[in-house]
């Protein structure tokens, strides 16, 4: 465990310096506004708009828009979380491959186990926590600005959704990069990573969006989509990882 | 007996159906300097990677330190330096070193101790707070070998470690190397610079299309393989007397060991093999009235050898 976090240390202390990861960072801001605040302040402010007229009270239009926030949260920081580990990926992995300290790295006594683990969680920590931070915000910002003033008062996702999501989108995301860290691996054409990962995404947000639809939006419904979703990716991440060898990721990191 | 620092037994490798190498077999002695010579894409990266425990060979065994070449042990007691030095840009030259210590497992008391030693062996103890990103290809190389020494491996594998050097910092590599072999360190070195490997390498072995062609001491091998060079000054001015020259040449390629005969004015150039004496030479000549002023005797490079060596001739 401490040479697994040796690695994702100094990948956190490489990638903090690299003005790619701000640039991506603030992009994943501008997006959290328009779509967290705007888009998302709108469809809901439209769906209160519908149900006050509809004769609803205040605490019936919350009761009903709550499960609707929490869903949101949910996958709008996943959205996030992706779109920063596919920097944290591409920028870490990518670079390592291309310059070759990968190679270095793999003649040490480490094992490849070790390897994927450190970069997976060098990636993944933080994305999540800036994808989680900026998620948060834009949904408070969202309420705050735009659905607040509509009925006069918070609607913020309820304690059991927030801990939902606070538990679920790491599990997702961290299975997710672990499965994306196993393919970087052993995959050498960038553009290939480009559209695995496309798919990956694609792929997740269908079974979750299934999932949910069939399920619910209940918390418990979520945590259970969630697992299923992590497992499946657990299971492709181990099939794949024993197929992954020192000399497929050299001979993969050619140019 | 002792145990061999590398030993390579009939390992073959196939990559994408390709045979790389080709039954390759030879062993590494402690404290040896071993050169490892090949033209490009004779498989020297393929056999440092099956060294290193990249690369699993399709047949055959590859033991380090008498482990076999994948296993954490053999790896622990390992030190390398690749042809891409594998040192992060963003970080500075004192992190670099410092991730490697903690890779290895250096005790966080001595850590920062050993780190300084091995900047100030690489001459790099004032620079050793910048970012890699700023440092010149000999820093970077200086580095990369101090980063090769962290743990104080007992074997060497140092891929091309002159390449790109300045003279200056060529002199004080092959230094380095020497004084590690001093302290009891065996050192694989592969490189394209045969005067290098002659200089400090006391064995060696030549790939060439995956196949070894020679393996065993450097001198050893100079001596028996090597032809010998003689220029034979002769009384010989004029182009009409030079004619007469001409006419030896035939009789004196057909004498033992002369491998080739040329005339220049004067001169005649003679390549003898291993065996060759010049005598037979100065005999045939003064036999046939031609007065010998000078006989000079050339050494062999193992350029020679090496050139003769991957174009196919005999050995």
């Amino acid at each position: 465990m401490r040479q697994i976090m040796v690695i994702a240390g100094k990948d956190l202390k490489e990638t903090l310096r690299t003005g790619p990861f701000y640039i991506y960072s603030a992009l994943a801001f501008v997006f959290a506004v328009v779509v967290g605040i705007r888009a998302l302040g709108g469809v809901v402010g439209g769906r209160i708009d519908a149900l006050i007229e509809e004769g609803f009270s205040p605490a019936q239009v919350v009761a009903a828009i709550e499960p609707i926030m929490g869903t949101i949260l949910f996958m709008f920081s996943l959205v996030l979380i992706w779109w920063l580990c596919m920097y944290g990926s591409l920028y870490n992995l990518t670079m390592e491959k291309t310059k070759r300290s990968l190679e270095s790295l793999l003649c040490t006594p480490l094992r490849l186990r070790q390897v994927c683990l450190g970069k997976s969680l060098a990636i993944f920590l933080p994305s999540v926590t800036v994808g989680l931070l900026l998620a948060f915000a834009a949904i408070a910002g969202a309420d705050q600005l735009l659905l607040a003033p509509q009925i006069g008062r918070s609607i913020m996702p309820g304690g059991p959704l927030v801990t939902t999501t606070l538990i679920a989108v790491p599990v997702i995301a961290f299975c997710f990069v672990s499965l994306l860290v196993t393919l970087q691996l052993m995959i050498a054409k960038i553009q290939w990573v480009n559209g695995v990962l496309a798919g990956l995404v694609g792929a997740v947000m269908i079974a979750l969006n299934y999932g949910l639809f069939r399920f619910g939006l209940e918390p418990w419904s979520i945590v259970v989509v969630s697992l299923t979703v992590a497992a499946v990716l657990a299971l492709v991440t181990i099939f794949l990882f024993r197929l992954a060898t020192k000399e497929r990721i050299v001979l993969s990191s050619r140019g | 007996m002792t145990q061999a620092a590398i030993a390579l037994d009939n390992v073959s490798k196939t990559l994408a159906r390709r045979p790389i190498l080709k039954n390759v077999s030879f062993a590494v002695e402690p404290g040896d300097i071993f050169g490892y010579l090949g033209p490009n894409g004779a498989g020297k990266t393929t056999t440092i990677r099956v060294i290193l425990g990249l690369f699993l060979p399709s047949s055959g065994r590859a033991l380090i330190l008498g482990k076999n070449a994948d296993c954490d042990e053999a790896r622990e007691r390992l030190g390398f330096l690749l042809e891409a030095d594998g040192l992060y840009d963003n970080m500075t030259g004192y992190e670099n070193l410092d991730y490697y210590a903690k890779i290895y497992g250096l005790p966080s008391a001595s850590r920062g101790r050993r780190i300084g030693e091995m900047l100030e062996l690489a001459q790099l103890s004032d620079r050793a707070r910048d970012r890699v990103s700023a440092y010149s290809k000999g820093m970077r190389q200086r580095l990369a070998l101090a980063r090769s020494m962290l743990h104080d491996p007992d074997l060497l594998i140092l891929d091309e470690p002159t390449a790109g050097l300045d003279p200056t910092g060529q002199i004080e590599m092959r230094q380095t190397v020497l004084d590690l072999a001093q302290r009891g360190k065996t050192v694989f070195l592969s490189s394209h610079n045969l005067d290098e490997v002659q200089r400090i390498c006391n064995r060696i072995a030549l790939i060439d299309r995956g196949e070894i062609k020679l393996c065993g001491e450097t001198e050893k091998l100079r001596r028996d393989l090597g032809r010998r060079e003689v220029i034979i000054e002769t009384g010989v001015r004029t182009e009409e007397q030079g004619g007469v020259l001409d006419g030896l040449l035939a009789d004196l390629e057909g004498l033992p060991h002369v491998v080739s005969c040329q005339r220049e004015a004067g001169k005649l150039l003679i390549q003898l093999d291993s065996r060759g004496d010049a005598s037979d030479v100065v005999s045939m000549l003064s036999q046939r009235g031609v007065r010998v002023e000078e006989v000079k005797k050339g050494e062999t490079s193992l350029e020679e050898i090496y050139a003769r060596v991957t174009k196919g001739g005999e050995g």
